[in-house]
């Protein structure tokens, strides 16, 4: 089992965009489990002093894909994890394909993603991934590629 | 209807019109999104455009509640950094729905762009907001 401690020496991610807590188990290369836990003292939670109650704890469809993204990024890095992007090279999503979000999840769901690698060529690798929540499929997504890239090509991009 | 959200900053509705949308939005350097991703390098999460989509979809259809569906598919082409400007352009048509054969999905496909240029290029499916 990795915990947040080690997490932070393999991904970049850092509080509040730092979405997966734990790996539950990992297959170098081929496969990887994590969680999060949702919990309603979350960031996207807030709400401004005087601003309207929220009608919905709903969570945000696009964090939670980022929570399995970053799960997908914690085994495509697994043998050369990077925890600052200074030093080694930035992850970025370059496309997604077949994503279905198939339930709502709220505060007190704990997402399980499980993450398979499907092919790494060069910094380019293609994963897939189920996010479940008591054993119930919650997000499906077919294909995410991720590419890797150094952040002083940016710089002068 | 207000609803969490992973950004601070709403986008604005510039225009919108039966099938298409513009929205806009300038990306604040202390929103919560850019804090952790990265720290010393403020990237935008490529997944987060998302939210601006929707923001901007919900903005163009108020008497409408709409969920995320399905990314059919999404190609992110720059990082979108704190300081840019966002806009997000939609155009959105009926869709049905498999299973019933009901046009009561919208299929949706975003361009997002900054001053540099072409961001993001989106095909997503909404559903009715679940009652």
């Amino acid at each position: 089992m990795i915990d947040t401690l080690e997490l932070l020496t393999r991904i970049p991610h850092r509080h509040p965009i730092l979405l997966v807590d734990r790996v539950l188990a990992v297959q170098p290369g081929v496969s990887l489990t994590a969680t999060k836990v949702v919990s309603v003292t979350e960031f996207c939670y807030r709400q401004p002093v005087g601003a309207a109650p929220l009608t919905s704890y709903r969570y945000p469809r696009p964090l939670m894909l980022e929570s399995l993204a970053q799960a997908a990024v914690v085994l495509a890095t697994w043998d050369r994890p990077n925890p600052d992007v200074h030093s080694g090279k930035l992850q970025l999503a370059a496309s997604l394909r077949g994503v279905r979000h198939l339930r709502s999840v709220y505060p007190g769901d704990v997402l399980e993603h499980h993450i398979t690698l499907h092919t790494m060529v060069g910094d380019t690798v293609v994963i897939g991934g189920v996010t479940t929540v008591g054993g119930t499929p919650v997000l499906e997504v077919d294909q995410f590629v991720l590419a890797m890239r150094d952040v002083a090509d940016f710089a002068t991009a | 209807v207000s609803r969490p959200s992973p950004v601070t900053v709403p986008v604005t509705l510039i225009r919108a019109d039966a099938g298409s949308a513009v929205g806009q939005v300038l990306l604040a350097v202390d929103d919560p999104a850019f804090a952790g991703h990265y720290p010393g390098f403020p990237v935008l999460p490529g997944v987060f455009g998302l939210e601006y989509v929707g923001q901007t979809l919900q903005a163009a259809v108020p008497d409408r509640p709409v969920v995320l569906r399905e990314i059919v598919s999404a190609k992110f082409r720059r990082p979108i950094r704190p300081g840019d400007t966002l806009t997000v352009e939609l155009t959105i048509t009926a869709h049905s729905v498999a299973a019933t054969g009901e046009e009561s999905d919208l299929a949706v496909r975003a361009r997002l762009s900054t001053e540099g240029g072409a961001a993001a290029d989106l095909r997503l499916i909404y559903a009715p907001e679940e009652s």
